[in-house]
């Protein structure tokens, strides 16, 4: 029989897990993918926030509505000749007195690539089941709570959002691009849909998605040899004890706990 | 590309138009924008004959283009023969904006004299307040305004609204049309008669007189 048990009931482990996800400090990344037709690299930052905890029995933690706090800069490049019609500057024909008539050329207008950045900020919330882990790691116990599988996140909402800020930052820099002023509603709405929802989804799914999975969330860490009395005289030394194993579990005893139990020796 | 309004730099939707009105030959070089001291070359010939129309017929017109050579930007065709009274008119196809420089005082992008003309395409909206680079006290407004294309017919309708150009005539000291408006993308034609040597500049480009500084006016230290 365990020599230490501990327990807490669902309100305190929403407490001790508050605390835990607390701890875990914003995550970064950076890279590229594809965001519909285009290449966008990106540099991305993550927190997490506890959502409610519901333990079950025999050993897995459920968090619904984790949520992911992100903040995101974007940037990519578009070749404006794939999304505004080929453009030529008609010959212009003027009268000039004593002169007659006088043309211009023909011209025509090559497009250029326009790099366009963004940067937005959301949240997304996840359930995720966790498992309870015990390991020995440098002389420490630790429990922690590991996730199941890769939860499913729901980026529907965000993804209009993102659509309205890369149109929100492509239009200023139209507007720079000479003769493109008149295309302006059409090669924003076409780059719009080139993108689409799927590929705003395309893109956030695997940035955001890691941040999530793999979570793994302390919830103890204890030396395995520790003093619980201190040196008194030389004749009253310290008291140190060993944790020889400690076990977590889920139990139902009336209401669902989280319980912990050691073993130890002197 | 670029867009500015500037004679003295030519982009891609400029074109610098000069008669000839007396025969002979005219060498000229076409430099980078603002660069009419770098060169002192004239491998360019304007070679001007017989004039080939009466009085009261329109004049006969040339074009030149103004390509990206390996060094630097070069005239096609290099060599032109035309009628006195012709007009010849340049315009480029490169990125970067040049200056046609002849040898002939008259003859000069850069500081249009006299039977020339500077034409423009306004490439985005706003206020373009010109004025001569050079000191005349010459000047004007162009207002350019996007026209509302979020259906096609409109857009069908703009573009071909950009077939209609405007003139400007600066003769004897004067601007006949001081404010013009206009579209985006259509074209305004300054016609100069007779001047000292004057510009078509963006009146930001001449308050920004850092970026093409006059070494001959540095003062001694």
């Amino acid at each position: 029989m365990a020599e230490i048990i501990a327990a807490v009931d669902e309100t305190a482990a929403n407490s001790l897990l508050d605390t835990g996800i607390a701890l875990i400090p914003a995550q970064h990344a950076n890279g590229s993918g594809n965001l519909g037709p285009f290449v966008a690299s990106y540099a991305v930052s993550a927190t997490l926030v506890n959502g409610d905890v519901d333990l079950i029995p025999p050993d897995v933690i459920r968090i619904v509505d984790l949520r992911v706090n992100w903040s995101i800069n974007l940037s990519f490049g578009i070749d404006l000749n794939s999304f505004l019609p080929n453009f030529c500057l008609p010959q212009v024909c003027v009268r000039i007195p004593c002169v007659g008539r006088v043309c211009t050329p023909r011209i025509c207008i090559s497009w250029p690539t326009i790099s366009v950045p963004v940067s937005f900020s959301d949240f997304v919330k996840a359930t995720g089941d966790f498992r309870l882990n015990i390991a020995l790691v440098g002389g420490n116990w630790e429990v922690s709570a590991i996730i199941l599988g890769v939860p499913n996140l729901q980026f529907g909402a965000t993804s209009a959002l993102l659509l309205v800020a890369i149109g929100a930052a492509v239009t200023p820099i139209l507007l720079l691009i000479p003769f493109a002023g008149p295309f302006l509603a059409v090669a924003v709405n076409a780059i719009l849909l080139g993108i689409g929802i799927a590929g705003v989804t395309g893109l956030l799914g695997p940035i955001i998605t890691p941040f999530v999975s793999g979570l793994k969330l302390p919830i103890y860490k204890q030396p395995q040899l520790f003093e619980v009395l201190p040196n008194e005289s030389a004749i009253d030394p310290a008291v140190t004890i060993v944790i020889d194993a400690i076990a977590a579990r889920i139990e139902n005893a009336g209401e669902d706990e989280l319980v912990l139990s050691a073993d130890i020796s002197a | 590309m670029t867009n500015d309004l500037d004679s003295r730099a030519l982009g891609q939707a400029d074109c610098y138009a000069q008669r000839f009105m007396r025969a002979g030959d005219f060498g000229y070089a076409v430099v980078p924008g603002h660069g009419q001291s770098m060169s002192t070359d004239r491998p360019f010939v304007i070679h001007v004959g017989q004039a080939k129309t009466k009085a009261g017929e329109d004049i006969i017109q040339h074009h030149v283009r103004v390509e990206q050579g390996n060094g630097g930007p070069r005239a096609v065709p290099a060599t032109l023969t035309i009628g006195v009274g012709d007009m010849v008119i340049w315009n480029g196809t490169c990125s970067s904006p040049f200056a046609v420089v002849g040898e002939a005082e008259f003859f000069n992008s850069y500081r249009m004299v006299n039977e020339c003309g500077f034409s423009h395409a306004f490439g985005r909206a706003g206020s373009y307040e010109w004025r001569d680079a050079f000191g005349s006290g010459l000047g004007g407004v162009i207002h350019v305004s996007d026209p509302d294309c979020q259906k096609d017919p409109r857009l069908k309708k703009w573009q071909a609204a950009l077939a209609d150009g405007s003139v400007v005539m600066i003769a004897d000291g004067k601007v006949d049309r001081r404010e013009i408006s206009i579209m985006t993308g259509q074209t305004v034609f300054f016609a100069i008669v007779k001047t000292g040597g004057v510009s078509i500049t963006d009146s930001r480009f001449i308050d920004q007189s850092w970026m093409h500084p006059d070494p001959c006016k540095t003062k001694a230290a």
